[in-house]
Protein backbone atom coordinates (compact mmCIF):
# COMPACT_ATOMS: atom_id res chain seq x y z
CA UNK A 1 0.00 0.00 0.00
CA UNK A 2 1.53 3.17 -0.85
CA UNK A 3 2.22 5.97 2.12
CA UNK A 4 0.59 8.73 2.08
CA UNK A 5 2.41 12.49 1.20
CA UNK A 6 2.69 14.69 3.39
CA UNK A 7 0.42 17.65 3.00
CA UNK A 8 1.65 20.77 2.12
CA UNK A 9 -0.19 22.28 5.23
CA UNK A 10 2.17 19.82 7.62
CA UNK A 11 5.18 20.66 5.64
CA UNK A 12 4.80 24.09 5.83
CA UNK A 13 4.19 23.26 9.48
CA UNK A 14 7.33 21.81 10.15
CA UNK A 15 9.07 24.59 8.38
CA UNK A 16 8.03 26.92 10.68
CA UNK A 17 9.17 24.89 13.53
CA UNK A 18 12.57 24.68 11.95
CA UNK A 19 12.80 21.83 9.83
CA UNK A 20 14.78 21.98 6.56
CA UNK A 21 13.98 19.09 5.13
CA UNK A 22 10.61 20.15 5.10
CA UNK A 23 11.86 22.92 3.41
CA UNK A 24 13.13 21.37 0.72
CA UNK A 25 10.66 19.59 0.02
CA UNK A 26 7.91 22.40 -0.23
CA UNK A 27 10.51 23.83 -2.07
CA UNK A 28 11.06 20.91 -4.69
CA UNK A 29 6.87 20.63 -5.09
CA UNK A 30 6.45 24.53 -5.77
CA UNK A 31 9.55 26.18 -6.89
CA UNK A 32 9.37 25.10 -10.81
CA UNK A 33 5.62 26.02 -10.82
CA UNK A 34 6.63 29.73 -9.02
CA UNK A 35 9.23 29.72 -11.77
CA UNK A 36 6.82 28.96 -14.95
CA UNK A 37 4.17 31.25 -13.49
CA UNK A 38 6.78 34.20 -12.77
CA UNK A 39 8.44 33.80 -16.05
CA UNK A 40 5.20 33.96 -17.89
CA UNK A 41 3.81 37.31 -16.29
CA UNK A 42 7.84 38.48 -16.03
CA UNK A 43 9.29 36.93 -19.29
CA UNK A 44 12.52 37.17 -17.80
CA UNK A 45 13.95 34.11 -16.48
CA UNK A 46 16.89 35.87 -14.30
CA UNK A 47 14.16 37.91 -12.51
CA UNK A 48 11.65 34.62 -12.46
CA UNK A 49 14.57 32.70 -10.40
CA UNK A 50 14.97 35.72 -8.12
CA UNK A 51 10.62 35.82 -7.97
CA UNK A 52 10.76 32.28 -6.46
CA UNK A 53 13.21 33.35 -3.78
CA UNK A 54 11.14 36.22 -3.28
CA UNK A 55 7.77 34.05 -2.59
CA UNK A 56 9.34 31.99 -0.25
CA UNK A 57 10.65 34.76 1.75
CA UNK A 58 7.45 36.02 1.84
CA UNK A 59 5.87 33.00 2.65
CA UNK A 60 8.11 32.52 5.41
CA UNK A 61 7.61 36.09 6.73
CA UNK A 62 4.07 35.98 6.77
CA UNK A 63 3.85 32.61 8.20
CA UNK A 64 1.63 34.08 10.90
CA UNK A 65 -0.87 34.86 8.54
CA UNK A 66 -1.53 31.41 6.88
CA UNK A 67 -4.69 30.26 8.48
CA UNK A 68 -3.16 26.26 7.99
CA UNK A 69 -5.63 25.15 5.31
CA UNK A 70 -4.97 24.98 1.69
CA UNK A 71 -1.11 26.31 1.00
CA UNK A 72 -1.51 25.77 -2.42
CA UNK A 73 -4.21 28.80 -3.11
CA UNK A 74 -1.84 30.64 -0.38
CA UNK A 75 1.43 30.59 -1.58
CA UNK A 76 0.32 30.96 -5.36
CA UNK A 77 -1.64 33.85 -4.22
CA UNK A 78 1.19 35.45 -2.59
CA UNK A 79 3.30 34.63 -5.77
CA UNK A 80 0.61 36.51 -8.28
CA UNK A 81 0.87 39.68 -5.72
CA UNK A 82 4.50 39.79 -6.35
CA UNK A 83 4.93 39.05 -9.60
CA UNK A 84 1.93 41.95 -10.46
CA UNK A 85 3.46 44.14 -8.14
CA UNK A 86 6.99 43.58 -9.71
CA UNK A 87 5.44 43.77 -13.25
CA UNK A 88 3.58 47.31 -12.37
CA UNK A 89 7.11 48.58 -11.17
CA UNK A 90 8.67 47.21 -14.86
CA UNK A 91 6.60 49.16 -16.42
CA UNK A 92 6.83 51.83 -14.83
CA UNK A 93 10.20 52.12 -15.31
CA UNK A 94 11.02 50.20 -18.82
CA UNK A 95 8.08 50.52 -20.91
CA UNK A 96 9.72 49.25 -23.54
CA UNK A 97 12.05 46.50 -22.10
CA UNK A 98 10.89 43.22 -24.31
CA UNK A 99 12.62 40.02 -23.12
CA UNK A 100 12.28 37.27 -25.22
CA UNK A 101 13.24 33.60 -23.63
CA UNK A 102 11.46 31.24 -26.37
CA UNK A 103 13.24 27.71 -25.97
CA UNK A 104 11.02 25.87 -27.65
CA UNK A 105 11.22 21.99 -28.71
CA UNK A 106 10.64 22.05 -32.17
CA UNK A 107 10.32 18.02 -33.24
CA UNK A 108 8.77 17.74 -36.19
CA UNK A 109 7.49 21.13 -36.47
CA UNK A 110 8.16 23.79 -38.59
CA UNK A 111 10.14 26.12 -37.19
CA UNK A 112 8.08 29.20 -39.08
CA UNK A 113 4.60 27.73 -37.58
CA UNK A 114 6.72 27.57 -33.82
CA UNK A 115 7.40 31.55 -34.79
CA UNK A 116 3.83 32.33 -35.77
CA UNK A 117 2.08 31.00 -32.76
CA UNK A 118 4.96 32.17 -30.35
CA UNK A 119 4.14 36.07 -31.83
CA UNK A 120 0.24 35.46 -32.38
CA UNK A 121 0.52 34.36 -28.46
CA UNK A 122 2.54 37.32 -27.59
CA UNK A 123 0.38 39.15 -29.67
CA UNK A 124 -2.89 38.13 -27.23
CA UNK A 125 -4.28 40.33 -24.58
CA UNK A 126 -2.15 40.05 -21.05
CA UNK A 127 -5.00 37.65 -20.03
CA UNK A 128 -5.06 35.50 -23.07
CA UNK A 129 -1.85 35.65 -23.27
CA UNK A 130 -1.23 34.34 -19.60
CA UNK A 131 -3.33 32.25 -19.70
CA UNK A 132 -2.29 30.05 -23.11
CA UNK A 133 1.55 30.45 -21.63
CA UNK A 134 0.36 28.95 -18.63
CA UNK A 135 -0.91 26.05 -19.99
CA UNK A 136 0.78 25.04 -22.73
CA UNK A 137 4.33 26.75 -22.96
CA UNK A 138 4.68 26.25 -19.14
CA UNK A 139 2.40 23.09 -19.46
CA UNK A 140 0.86 23.50 -15.90
CA UNK A 141 -2.48 21.79 -15.11
CA UNK A 142 -5.89 23.63 -14.60
CA UNK A 143 -5.69 22.82 -11.26
CA UNK A 144 -2.20 24.80 -10.73
CA UNK A 145 -3.36 27.53 -12.68
CA UNK A 146 -6.40 28.23 -11.24
CA UNK A 147 -4.75 28.33 -7.95
CA UNK A 148 -2.52 31.35 -10.05
CA UNK A 149 -4.99 33.07 -11.54
CA UNK A 150 -7.16 32.65 -7.83
CA UNK A 151 -10.36 31.36 -9.94
CA UNK A 152 -11.90 27.72 -10.42
CA UNK A 153 -10.95 25.29 -12.26
CA UNK A 154 -14.15 25.42 -14.73
CA UNK A 155 -13.02 29.39 -15.05
CA UNK A 156 -9.72 28.45 -15.69
CA UNK A 157 -11.11 25.70 -18.31
CA UNK A 158 -13.34 28.80 -19.89
CA UNK A 159 -10.73 31.46 -19.89
CA UNK A 160 -8.06 28.93 -21.92
CA UNK A 161 -10.81 27.99 -24.59
CA UNK A 162 -11.40 31.77 -24.81
CA UNK A 163 -7.94 32.76 -25.54
CA UNK A 164 -8.27 29.91 -27.89
CA UNK A 165 -10.77 30.64 -29.94
CA UNK A 166 -9.12 34.51 -29.87
CA UNK A 167 -5.51 33.16 -30.95
CA UNK A 168 -7.16 30.41 -33.54
CA UNK A 169 -9.02 33.32 -35.25
CA UNK A 170 -5.90 35.50 -35.22
CA UNK A 171 -4.03 32.67 -36.66
CA UNK A 172 -6.74 31.64 -39.36
CA UNK A 173 -5.06 33.71 -42.08
CA UNK A 174 -1.57 32.03 -41.75
CA UNK A 175 -2.67 28.69 -41.56
CA UNK A 176 -6.08 28.96 -44.25
CA UNK A 177 -3.83 27.35 -47.11
CA UNK B 1 -22.57 29.11 -21.61
CA UNK B 2 -19.22 28.60 -19.60
CA UNK B 3 -20.55 24.94 -18.80
CA UNK B 4 -20.36 24.09 -22.51
CA UNK B 5 -17.09 25.65 -23.35
CA UNK B 6 -15.39 24.22 -20.52
CA UNK B 7 -16.88 20.90 -22.18
CA UNK B 8 -15.31 22.01 -25.34
CA UNK B 9 -11.91 22.62 -23.60
CA UNK B 10 -11.72 19.14 -22.57
CA UNK B 11 -12.66 17.98 -25.67
CA UNK B 12 -10.05 19.89 -27.08
CA UNK B 13 -7.53 18.26 -24.57
CA UNK B 14 -8.14 15.12 -24.50
CA UNK B 15 -11.52 14.11 -26.11
CA UNK B 16 -12.26 11.97 -29.53
CA UNK B 17 -12.56 13.35 -32.16
CA UNK B 18 -16.31 12.48 -32.81
CA UNK B 19 -16.97 13.98 -29.71
CA UNK B 20 -15.94 17.19 -31.20
CA UNK B 21 -17.94 16.93 -34.46
CA UNK B 22 -20.80 16.02 -32.18
CA UNK B 23 -20.76 19.48 -30.00
CA UNK B 24 -21.56 20.99 -33.74
CA UNK B 25 -25.24 19.60 -32.63
CA UNK B 26 -25.15 21.33 -29.16
CA UNK B 27 -28.03 24.29 -29.66
CA UNK B 28 -26.17 26.75 -28.12
CA UNK B 29 -23.17 26.49 -30.39
CA UNK B 30 -22.96 28.35 -33.64
CA UNK B 31 -22.32 26.37 -36.89
CA UNK B 32 -18.79 27.20 -37.08
CA UNK B 33 -17.65 25.95 -34.08
CA UNK B 34 -16.99 22.27 -35.22
CA UNK B 35 -14.49 23.27 -37.48
CA UNK B 36 -13.22 26.27 -35.63
CA UNK B 37 -13.09 23.65 -32.87
CA UNK B 38 -10.82 20.96 -35.34
CA UNK B 39 -8.76 23.96 -36.15
CA UNK B 40 -7.90 24.65 -32.25
CA UNK B 41 -6.98 21.03 -31.91
CA UNK B 42 -4.64 21.32 -34.86
CA UNK B 43 -3.00 23.90 -33.15
CA UNK B 44 -2.70 22.20 -29.67
CA UNK B 45 0.05 20.11 -31.20
CA UNK B 46 1.70 23.36 -32.18
CA UNK B 47 1.04 25.35 -28.74
CA UNK B 48 2.37 22.00 -26.96
CA UNK B 49 5.37 21.76 -29.47
CA UNK B 50 6.32 25.54 -28.04
CA UNK B 51 6.69 24.50 -24.49
CA UNK B 52 9.45 26.19 -22.65
CA UNK B 53 10.95 23.63 -20.14
CA UNK B 54 13.23 25.18 -17.57
CA UNK B 55 16.77 24.85 -18.72
CA UNK B 56 19.53 23.38 -16.80
CA UNK B 57 20.79 26.07 -15.86
CA UNK B 58 17.68 27.88 -14.64
CA UNK B 59 17.35 24.70 -12.51
CA UNK B 60 20.61 24.95 -11.47
CA UNK B 61 19.84 28.69 -10.18
CA UNK B 62 16.83 27.16 -8.66
CA UNK B 63 18.58 24.53 -6.80
CA UNK B 64 21.19 26.35 -5.57
CA UNK B 65 19.01 28.91 -4.29
CA UNK B 66 17.18 26.37 -2.48
CA UNK B 67 20.05 26.06 0.08
CA UNK B 68 20.48 29.44 0.27
CA UNK B 69 16.94 29.83 1.37
CA UNK B 70 16.87 27.21 3.56
CA UNK B 71 19.63 28.26 5.20
CA UNK B 72 18.93 32.04 5.12
CA UNK B 73 15.71 31.58 6.32
CA UNK B 74 15.70 28.61 8.83
CA UNK B 75 19.37 29.30 10.23
CA UNK B 76 21.78 27.15 10.22
CA UNK B 77 21.53 23.49 9.12
CA UNK B 78 23.61 22.00 12.08
CA UNK B 79 20.93 21.06 14.10
CA UNK B 80 20.67 20.75 18.13
CA UNK B 81 21.87 17.64 18.75
CA UNK B 82 24.98 18.02 16.36
CA UNK B 83 25.75 20.59 18.39
CA UNK B 84 25.68 19.08 21.63
CA UNK B 85 27.79 16.75 20.18
CA UNK B 86 30.14 18.38 19.09
CA UNK B 87 30.63 20.25 22.64
CA UNK B 88 30.74 17.31 23.71
CA UNK B 89 33.48 16.43 21.92
CA UNK B 90 35.58 19.73 22.22
CA UNK B 91 34.97 18.93 26.63
CA UNK B 92 36.81 15.23 25.90
CA UNK B 93 39.08 16.35 23.59
CA UNK B 94 39.71 19.77 26.24
CA UNK B 95 39.98 17.08 29.37
CA UNK B 96 43.11 15.17 27.37
CA UNK B 97 44.91 18.27 26.70
CA UNK B 98 44.31 19.41 30.12
CA UNK B 99 46.21 16.51 31.55
CA UNK B 100 48.61 16.31 28.68
CA UNK B 101 49.71 19.65 29.89
CA UNK B 102 49.34 18.89 33.10
CA UNK B 103 51.92 15.95 32.71
CA UNK B 104 54.33 18.06 30.97
CA UNK B 105 54.48 20.49 33.15
CA UNK B 106 57.15 20.83 36.45
CA UNK B 107 55.52 23.88 38.03
CA UNK B 108 54.00 22.70 41.28
CA UNK B 109 50.08 22.60 40.30
CA UNK B 110 47.68 20.11 40.38
CA UNK B 111 48.19 17.22 37.60
CA UNK B 112 44.70 17.29 36.37
CA UNK B 113 41.86 20.09 35.59
CA UNK B 114 38.90 19.06 35.77
CA UNK B 115 37.05 19.25 32.11
CA UNK B 116 34.81 22.37 32.84
CA UNK B 117 37.67 24.74 34.15
CA UNK B 118 39.53 23.67 30.90
CA UNK B 119 36.92 23.59 28.45
CA UNK B 120 35.70 27.34 29.78
CA UNK B 121 39.12 29.05 30.60
CA UNK B 122 40.02 31.84 27.77
CA UNK B 123 41.68 29.32 24.75
CA UNK B 124 44.90 31.72 25.79
CA UNK B 125 45.55 30.76 29.29
CA UNK B 126 44.24 27.09 28.83
CA UNK B 127 47.90 25.72 28.91
CA UNK B 128 50.94 27.18 27.70
CA UNK B 129 53.56 26.12 25.97
CA UNK B 130 55.64 23.65 28.27
CA UNK B 131 58.95 26.12 29.48
CA UNK B 132 60.00 23.60 32.28
CA UNK B 133 59.93 20.34 30.57
CA UNK B 134 63.01 18.10 29.60
CA UNK B 135 64.43 19.02 26.53
CA UNK B 136 63.78 16.14 24.31
CA UNK B 137 59.75 16.14 25.42
CA UNK B 138 59.69 20.14 25.25
CA UNK B 139 61.16 19.07 21.38
CA UNK B 140 58.40 16.59 20.68
CA UNK B 141 55.53 19.39 21.62
CA UNK B 142 57.08 22.01 19.73
CA UNK B 143 57.09 19.38 16.50
CA UNK B 144 53.62 18.93 17.59
CA UNK B 145 51.91 21.91 18.61
CA UNK B 146 54.90 24.52 17.35
CA UNK B 147 52.79 27.48 17.19
CA UNK B 148 49.67 27.21 19.38
CA UNK B 149 49.18 28.71 22.45
CA UNK B 150 45.63 27.29 22.62
CA UNK B 151 45.42 23.61 22.78
CA UNK B 152 46.09 22.02 19.92
CA UNK B 153 44.05 19.58 19.32
CA UNK B 154 41.28 22.10 20.26
CA UNK B 155 42.12 24.83 17.58
CA UNK B 156 42.73 22.32 14.88
CA UNK B 157 39.55 20.98 15.59
CA UNK B 158 37.93 24.33 15.70
CA UNK B 159 39.96 25.57 12.83
CA UNK B 160 39.45 22.48 10.74
CA UNK B 161 35.73 22.73 11.01
CA UNK B 162 35.85 26.67 10.32
CA UNK B 163 37.96 25.85 6.79
CA UNK B 164 35.19 22.72 6.02
CA UNK B 165 32.04 25.10 6.77
CA UNK B 166 34.13 28.21 4.76
CA UNK B 167 34.59 25.94 1.93
CA UNK B 168 31.09 24.68 1.99
CA UNK B 169 30.01 28.18 1.83
CA UNK B 170 32.42 28.88 -0.97
CA UNK B 171 31.12 25.49 -3.01
CA UNK B 172 27.49 26.58 -2.83
CA UNK B 173 27.84 29.98 -4.35
CA UNK B 174 29.78 28.28 -6.77
CA UNK B 175 27.20 25.99 -7.58
CA UNK B 176 24.78 29.28 -7.73
CA UNK B 177 26.51 30.52 -10.56
CA UNK B 178 27.76 26.93 -12.27
CA UNK B 179 27.21 25.38 -15.27
CA UNK B 180 24.67 22.37 -14.70
CA UNK B 181 27.44 19.74 -14.83
CA UNK B 182 29.80 21.83 -12.79
CA UNK B 183 27.36 22.34 -10.80
CA UNK B 184 26.35 18.58 -10.07
CA UNK B 185 30.12 17.91 -9.09
CA UNK B 186 30.03 21.02 -6.49
CA UNK B 187 27.23 19.55 -5.19
CA UNK B 188 28.39 16.20 -4.39
CA UNK B 189 31.52 18.24 -2.60
CA UNK B 190 29.07 20.06 -0.96
CA UNK B 191 27.55 16.30 0.11
CA UNK B 192 31.30 15.13 0.63
CA UNK B 193 31.85 18.36 3.21
CA UNK B 194 28.74 18.03 4.77
CA UNK B 195 29.78 14.53 5.63
CA UNK B 196 32.70 15.30 7.26
CA UNK B 197 31.18 18.08 8.99
CA UNK B 198 28.65 15.11 10.19
CA UNK B 199 25.38 17.39 8.93
CA UNK B 200 23.77 14.71 7.33
CA UNK B 201 20.87 17.62 6.86
CA UNK B 202 23.35 19.21 4.30
CA UNK B 203 24.37 16.13 3.23
CA UNK B 204 21.12 14.82 2.38
CA UNK B 205 19.63 18.35 0.63
CA UNK B 206 22.95 18.74 -1.77
CA UNK B 207 22.60 15.52 -2.69
CA UNK B 208 19.09 15.90 -3.46
CA UNK B 209 20.51 18.94 -5.51
CA UNK B 210 22.83 16.57 -7.24
CA UNK B 211 20.24 14.19 -7.94
CA UNK B 212 18.16 16.69 -9.72
CA UNK B 213 20.55 17.61 -11.51
CA UNK B 214 21.87 14.16 -12.67
CA UNK B 215 18.08 13.57 -13.42
CA UNK B 216 17.72 16.79 -15.81
CA UNK B 217 20.37 15.54 -17.69
CA UNK B 218 20.01 12.02 -17.52
CA UNK B 219 23.52 10.79 -16.16
CA UNK B 220 22.02 7.11 -15.25
CA UNK B 221 25.09 6.73 -13.51
CA UNK B 222 25.10 9.48 -11.32
CA UNK B 223 21.94 9.27 -10.50
CA UNK B 224 22.10 5.44 -9.37
CA UNK B 225 24.87 6.67 -6.95
CA UNK B 226 23.19 9.73 -5.43
CA UNK B 227 19.82 7.80 -4.76
CA UNK B 228 22.52 5.00 -3.21
CA UNK B 229 24.36 7.89 -1.17
CA UNK B 230 20.86 9.33 -0.17
CA UNK B 231 19.71 5.14 0.70
CA UNK B 232 23.02 5.15 3.07
CA UNK B 233 22.18 8.55 4.79
CA UNK B 234 18.14 7.62 5.28
CA UNK B 235 19.98 4.57 7.22
CA UNK B 236 22.29 6.48 9.22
Amino acid sequence: MKAMETTNEELFSRVCNGHHDAFDALYERYATKLFAYARTVLRNEAKAVDMVQQVFTSVYASRATFNGRNFDAWIFSIARHACLREKRIEQRTSPLEDADNAVADEQGMSEVDLNLIRAAVDALPDDDRTIIRLRYFDDLSYNDISNLLGITVSAAKVRVFRARRTLAAVLRPQFED
Amino acid sequence: MERIEELLMDMIDDGPTEALADAGSLPALDSTLPQELETMRGQSLLLKACAEPINASTLAALVAQQATLSTSLLGSRIDVPAAVLWSSAVVVVATFIGVAASMWSAAPQPQFEGPARVATAPSTTVVSKPETAPPALRQQASDTYPTHAQPPALLEGKAEREVLVHRRDELVAAARRATPDQAYRLYRDIYRVSNLLHDVKAARSALRSALALAEAAGMAGDVEQCRLDLKNLDQR
